[in-house]
């Protein structure tokens, strides 16, 4: 059975005070259909660049990104969001999700995109080497990471009720407060 | 900008028969200033202050009140929604709907409607 999205409070909000369930639906379309536009607008205004800044950088009139940021999605040119992009100083890469693909498949995904990107930090440090500011920024960064995904991941396992066990010990281990082992090549996950 | 906020709506100063006529004579219109009002409180959410930012949709006028139009619809009316943003709180209160022939009338009413605010915000009673 397929669950209805639920909607935002704004679109919420206008169907209450017109007293029309069905201007929910409205309003929560026109909100979908301005998704990237909203981004974009986001991103200018958390750069604290002006409508003018961003029309010099793309080479128009600051009526066009006015025009821009007060229309849909579907008015949007693929040039136009390259160009704000650009402008905002903001990387724009565009991604395809398949929705048939494995959650496993696209987590795996995820975990490349985690390593490519301490990858690209890493190469950063050598180069900048040990007693620069921004390495030890990196440094904490690192610990930061693997502190957050520790977390958020011991979350999954207590909602799911999965505890994490080392596989040689595995069937002996019945209790969730089990000791952890001091060394482990491996870990599996098993239901409590 | 500031860290991350958590703005909420209150309608309580809103006229539902006034907001219920205007969606009904002017649907589109109706859901781009709505569409428009998520915007700000995605950007409100965001962390940035009111008056820190500038949209055109989106302007002062005066003494707190704050008015949002319409946008992208095709031969659209000039239409406003009017808000007063209490950053105290983080609330962002509806006040008045209408099209720009009567916006003289709105804007004193809703200038009407935060001051009355402010006075039940001073009394201790901010959310009504």
């Amino acid at each position: 059975m397929s669950k209805k999205p639920k909607s935002s409070e704004a679109a919420s909000l206008a169907a209450l005070l017109a007293g029309d369930p069905a201007v929910e639906a409205k309003v929560e379309r026109e909100i979908q259909h301005s998704v990237v536009v909203s981004h974009l607008l986001s991103l200018r205004v958390s750069k604290g660049r002006t409508q003018e800044q961003v029309a010099q950088s793309m080479g128009c009139d600051a009526s066009k990104i006015s025009r821009l940021e007060a229309g849909t999605d579907e008015g949007l040119k693929w040039m136009d969001i390259v160009g704000y992009s650009q402008a905002v100083g903001v990387d724009f890469r565009l991604a395809f999700e398949d929705r048939d693909l494995p959650a496993a498949d696209r987590i795996k995904h995820c975990v490349f995109e985690i390593d490519a990107g301490l990858k690209h930090l890493a190469e950063l440090a050598k180069t900048l080497g040990t007693n620069d500011g921004i390495t030890q920024k990196i440094h904490s960064f690192y610990a930061e990471v693997l502190f957050n995904f520790l977390v958020r991941y011991k979350d999954s396992c207590d909602s799911i009720g999965l505890t994490i066990r080392p596989p040689h010990t595995a069937h002996k281990v019945t209790s969730r407060a089990a000791p952890a082992e001091p060394k482990r090549e491996k870990t599996t996950m098993q239901t409590a | 900008m500031s860290a991350s906020a958590n703005w909420a709506f209150d309608a309580t100063h809103a006229s539902k028969s006034q907001f219920a006529k205007f969606n009904k004579n002017h649907p589109n219109e109706y859901a781009s200033l709505f569409a428009n009002l998520a915007k700000i409180q995605g950007l409100l959410r965001g962390g940035h202050k009111i008056g820190g930012f500038h949209v055109n949709f989106f302007r002062s006028e005066g003494n707190e009140v704050y008015r949002i139009g319409q946008t992208g619809v095709p031969g659209s009316l000039e239409s406003r929604l009017y808000l007063y943003p209490d950053s105290e709180f983080q609330i962002l209160h509806i006040l008045e709907i209408g099209e720009k022939t009567g916006q003289q009338a709105d804007i004193k009413s809703a200038k009407k409607k935060v001051l009355e605010i402010q006075k039940q915000k001073s009394a201790g009673n901010p959310a009504t």
